[in-house]
């Protein structure tokens, strides 16, 4: 509006400009020795009766033109900019294909790695009709970033593409992010060594469009990003049952020889589904029927007669095999291993445990040990009970929910003669049992896991103080033994133990499971950026030129010049 | 002009005897001076003092009954020369007209500062030749002392004289009165070469020039005014139409120039002259209204020099 409001303006002027000199006389300068005669005669009007005249082009009339010209063509041209550094059509496409677990769920016929291979054939088809410079540089990702191919052809991306595999493992989207802001951050850095600078990243995978796509957050600093990123969701929603987790019921220590089998259903709940456990020998041991609830899920418990592995599959599994089966290394503790570091080992032969300092389930130490930072529970015993009996005066405190607390008889305890400890305001331990004086009897440490008790159990003195001693060493010693954090029952396949086999399985979270798919843009969309090109605006040549104009004619009119 | 061409000019004029005519008080008389002459034979009633006996003998024709008629007498100068004080206008006005094809490197000079000059060596050759003297003297600005020039060998030295006095253009300066009054005594000639084109801040000058030569009439000096008149052909460049007129301290001013406008400038332009043309004798060189003029500037003035009645008299013989 104000660019036609301003061409308008001008473009009136400069034909306002040539009517006045088309009626406009000419007057010819001339120089005389008599003038000083002239000058008591009337002066002539400058524009005498209108009427037409020969439009003579004099120069301060082509100067005058010119100037409102230029302006004009200026105004017309406000948005037009001159670029300085030759402009370059390039396109380059970083293509991340998703090569997780999920990849390998059945779409029809094709499994999603087809489809997206298929994806990636489309877009070299489509790079191949561009008449620009074309680059590609091909990653995969799951649980790792691989780069398949650096900085190549469109053709070249086909032979690679060709021989792709999904691998048995989880998704970690942010290895998306890292490479989208990667890419974001080579093609604005200007001395950046990228073989590929990128304008585009395609995204190939069963994964949703997460809502960070193109956010402004991804760009580099404060600088604008040209690049474009491309996310296709080549999934669609599958029915699917999968085995979600497989865990143990009691502690390693017990032997109820039970496990928990958690199940999943997606899409379309079953009528029929059996999980078989078989055995070593692979001897089918158990047929259980799969009841599920409205919300798609089902737990069983399944015992188990022995320590060794044993293979739960589920029958009817679905589009996604991976979470169909899985091989567990059931164990028992028959034994609890010690590092007993007290003097004392009368009670380690009684208890018949096995002392090793290298893999304790427990750890005995003397209060104040150290402390190592492994995960091994660790008992604190203080340096023994006293005799006699407690002070007038004094007081216990106790937390009633602690296990520690299980079966203690506080009014016996109030008569024992208990030297407490004074812990630091920063240890770890945390007291359960103290007195009013601050002094604390037994602690405790969820963190670590620790405990602290004032002594072993003590056996030749007062009945009371040998029922108090026992229980609180034992029920520390129980509860440490249920915080031990045994092997688990299956582990899950990893960047660097890909393959599935013994205990190790595939059962990632959420990669049986389908979300709405969403995509976000189209392999069409990838077109030739013009790098970011230095540009001149054009109206600032013009205007620079029109004020030139109007300066000679100036110096021209203020000469008294005329050609 | 050649040499040959102002002696030739001289030898005319003084074969003419000059007409009596106001202020044509100076003559070239033999009177009583110790200053010889010439030799003239005895005629009765001369001095019988002034007979050179010996120059008598010598020429005597032997045994000649008439033998006072073979007396020589000795003829003397009169004590006051003609004195000639030519004054040049200088101002920026007489550095017009200029020819038409202005832009022109090679364009010759038809200026009335020209004819101006041509005319003041012209004069002082002949004057200098014929015995007088001869002062040059810039009309207007009062920085240069003048010299005094006499006796056939010094024409050589007029033309740089010439271009000592008339060599700069003068802007605003005052009317050159102090100088004047030492070097134009009693019975000496004041020649003006102007164009008598004084404008609005000039007319003061004007008034004390115009002055001034009354007085020098009173006092029996023989005034002499050249008009160096540019008019005719000013006004035949100028043509009619749109025109943007400037000149020599006047601004720029638009007018369309028809047959009145130019016939009321003329007009004007006679009647500013009038005021000093009426008081002295004077001759008007106008130039020709031809666009070729620059071609025939020297020849146009060669013609004006020869016909020119009033300056002829200046080397005429009185008796």
């Amino acid at each position: 509006m104000i660019i036609a409001i301003a061409t308008g303006v001008i473009g009136t002027t400069i034909a306002a400009l040539i009517v006045l000199y088309l009626t406009s006389p000419h007057y010819t300068q001339f120089p005389i020795s008599s003038a000083v005669f002239f000058q008591v005669e009337e002066r002539a009007p400058d524009i005498q009766v209108p009427r037409w005249r020969t439009l003579r082009l004099t120069w301060i009339f082509v100067l005058q033109c010119m100037t409102l010209v230029m302006l004009l063509i200026a105004a017309i041209c406000a948005k037009i900019a001159i670029d300085i550094k030759p402009q370059q059509e390039h396109v380059g496409v970083w293509i991340t294909l998703d090569t997780s677990a999920s990849m390998s769920t059945l779409e029809g016929s094709q499994t999603r790695i087809d489809l997206a291979c298929r994806q990636v054939e489309r877009l070299v088809t489509h790079l191949n009709k561009l008449d620009s410079d074309v680059c590609i540089d091909f990653y995969t990702f799951d649980l790792g970033e691989k780069n398949i191919q650096p900085n190549v052809s469109p053709d070249a991306v086909l032979d690679a593409v060709s021989g792709i595999q999904h691998r048995p493992l989880g998704t970690d989207v942010g290895l998306v992010r890292g490479l989208i802001e990667r890419s974001i951050k080579r093609s604005t850095e200007s001395n950046s060594d990228s073989s590929c600078p990128a304008t585009h990243v395609l995204v190939v995978t069963d994964m949703p469009a997460p809502v960070w796509i193109n956010e402004e957050s991804l760009s580099s600093g404060d600088v604008q990003t040209t690049t474009q990123t491309i996310w296709l969701d080549v999934a669609t929603q599958v029915d699917n049952v999968g085995i979600v987790n497989v865990q143990r019921t009691g502690t390693v220590f017990n032997t109820t020889g039970e496990i928990k089998v958690e199940l999943a259903a997606y899409g379309s709940i079953p009528l029929e589904t059996t999980l078989t456990v078989t055995d070593e020998r692979n001897d089918e041991m158990k047929l259980e029927n799969v009841n599920w609830d409205r919300l798609g899920r089902s737990s069983l418990l399944v015992s188990l007669p022995r320590v060794g592995h044993y293979t739960l599959a589920l029958s009817k599994g679905g589009a996604y095999s991976l979470d169909d089966q899985v091989t567990i290394a059931y164990d028992l503790v028959e034994q609890i291993r010690a590092d007993w570091q007290l003097e004392d080992k009368t009670l380690l032969d009684t208890l018949g445990w096995q002392p090793d300092a290298s893999d304790p389930h427990i750890r005995i130490i003397s209060y104040p040990g150290e402390l190592e930072s492994d995960d091994v529970p660790v008992l604190l015993v203080g340096s023994g009970y006293g005799q006699g009996s407690i002070e007038a005066g004094k007081e216990i405190r106790f937390f009633f929910e602690n296990p520690l607390l299980d079966g203690i008889n506080f009014d016996v305890a109030e008569r024992l003669d208990i030297q407490g400890i004074s812990l630091p305001e920063d240890d770890p331990l945390r007291s359960v049992l103290y007195d009013n004086g601050g002094l604390t009897w037994f602690a405790a440490s969820n963190v670590l896991p620790a405990a602290y008790v004032p002594g072993l159990p003590v056996s030749d003195s007062d009945e009371n103080l040998e029922a108090f001693s026992n229980t609180a060493f034992f029920n520390a010693l129980r509860w440490l033994l249920g915080e031990y954090t045994p092997a688990p029952l299956y582990t899950l396949t990893s960047s660097q133990h890909p393959t599935r086999e013994g205990n190790r399985s595939a059962l990632h979270p959420g990669e049986g499971y389908t979300y709405p798919p969403r995509s976000d843009g189209r392999i069409e969309d990838i077109q030739p950026l013009r790098a970011a090109a230095d540009t001149f605006p054009l109206w600032l040549i013009l205007i620079t030129l029109a004020t030139l104009f109007l300066t000679i004619e100036r110096i021209l009119t203020l000469s008294r010049w005329t050609l | 002009m050649s040499m040959s061409f102002l002696e030739q000019y001289r030898l005319r004029a003084r074969r003419h005897v000059r007409p009596h005519l106001v202020g044509g008080h100076i003559t070239r008389r033999m009177g009583q001076s110790l200053e010889f002459q010439e030799y003239a034979r005895y005629t009765i009633g001369d001095d019988v003092r002034h007979i050179d006996w010996r120059a008598s003998v010598r020429t005597m024709a032997k045994g000649s009954a008439n033998y006072w008629e073979d007396l020589l007498v000795r003829k003397f100068m009169a004590e006051e020369h003609l004195k000639l004080v030519v004054s040049i206008d200088t101002r920026e006005t007489m550095t017009w007209p200029r020819p038409l094809q202005s832009n022109s490197r090679s364009a010759v000079n038809i200026s009335k500062l020209q004819v101006a000059r041509w005319l003041a060596e012209a004069l002082s050759i002949v004057a200098l030749r014929a015995g007088d003297r001869v002062v040059l003297h810039p009309l207007f600005g009062t920085r240069l002392r003048l010299h005094e020039f006499r006796g056939t060998n010094d024409p050589l030295r007029i033309r740089p004289e010439i271009d000592r006095v008339a060599g700069k253009i003068t802007f605003n300066e005052q009317f050159n009165a102090s100088e004047l009054d030492r070097c134009l005594p009693p019975a000496s000639v004041w020649i003006i070469l102007t164009d008598f084109y004084f404008g609005h801040q000039e007319q003061g000058e004007a008034r004390r020039l115009l002055h001034r030569i009354k007085m020098a009439k009173d006092k029996m000096r023989w005034v002499i005014l050249v008009d160096l008149d540019s008019w005719r052909y000013e006004q035949f460049t100028l043509g009619r139409g749109a025109r943007a007129i400037f000149g020599p301290g006047t601004s720029e001013k638009r007018l369309v120039v028809t047959d009145d406008m130019i016939a009321s400038v003329g007009t004007m332009v006679n009647k500013h002259k009038h005021a000093f043309l009426s008081v002295a004798d004077h001759t008007i060189w106008s130039w020709d209204a031809r666009s070729d003029l620059h071609e025939h500037i020297a020849e146009f003035f060669k013609a004006r020099f020869v016909e020119d009645r009033l300056l002829q008299r200046l080397f005429m013989r009185d008796v």
